[in-house]
């Protein structure tokens, strides 16, 4: 099974992109996380790479950023 | 706060949902581990109290069901959950189409081992209790054990391939569902 296995979780990668376009909106942790739903907790582990967010988390960080999943969630060299 | 804001629900958190999720999970284990050693106990404080005419005034002369009803009703109502949406497990056998028999085949086995080594055990500690340490009686407890052993190992394997062929069932009639929309 490899080291990825059955008790140790894919560790996510840390997402700068999200904070960038979160500052440029002129938005907190806070204001993001009420804007879609989560705590501002959720918020902060997803930019720090501690939370993978489903796909609908992702398209309604995407809305309300003003961004496309391709700007936020597409990772360099895939 | 208004009577309306106490009961009005907000949005779920995924994330929070996902992680109380698996810490239910682990108090489930808990629970399950715990009630079986419980029920074990229980059943031979009750057979060694009947085996050696000690049930007239004794408190183990009665065992209730409720307990085992209780257990049985929890796993049975979480396979049931799971087999309806399609899923065996959540392993690397999720969604094959042949029943991985050598796996559960080993599985059962560990399992009966494991209910064998428990009922023995729990018949030790019950017959140490109630007779003293000089009456226990290894030949009894060895018996009782193999047969509980075999039963755990056939009864295992048995639901695991039930449980298999109804998901794998409710799978296909999913998948044929979702072809049918397109």
């Amino acid at each position: 099974m490899g080291r990825q296995g059955f008790f140790i979780e894919r560790r996510a990668m840390k997402n700068k992109r999200i904070k960038v376009a979160r500052v440029e909106a002129d938005m907190s942790q806070a204001d993001l996380a009420e804007a879609v739903g989560v705590t501002r907790q959720t918020i902060g582990l997803i930019e720090a790479g501690g939370y993978n967010p489903t796909l609908n988390l992702c398209i309604a960080i995407c809305k309300a950023l003003g961004k496309t999943l391709d700007e936020l969630f597409w990772e360099e060299g895939e | 706060m208004s009577f309306k804001e106490v009961f009005e629900q907000r949005k779920k958190d995924e994330r929070i949902v996902a992680e109380a999720n698996k810490a239910y999970a682990v108090g489930f284990y808990i629970f399950l581990v715990g009630i079986v050693v419980d029920l074990y106990y229980k059943l031979m404080l009750f057979e060694v109290s009947v085996a050696h005419d000690l049930t007239q005034n004794s408190i183990y002369a009665f065992v209730s069901p409720l307990e085992f009803i209780t257990f049985m009703l929890a796993c049975i109502v979480s396979v049931v959950l799971m087999v309806r949406k399609g899923i065996f497990e959540i392993g690397k056998f999720s969604d094959v189409e042949k029943f991985p028999a050598l796996h559960y085949a080993v599985i059962s086995l560990v399992g009966a081992l494991g209910a064998f080594v428990l009922l023995i055990g729990a018949r030790l500690v019950a017959e140490v209790q109630l007779l003293g340490f000089e009456s226990v009686s290894w030949s009894s407890g060895l018996s009782s054990g193999l047969l509980v052993a075999v039963f755990v190992l056939a009864g295992a394997f048995a639901a695991n391939y039930l449980s298999f062929r109804v998901s794998r069932y409710r799978r296909q009639q999913e998948l044929k569902k979702l072809e049918s929309d397109e």
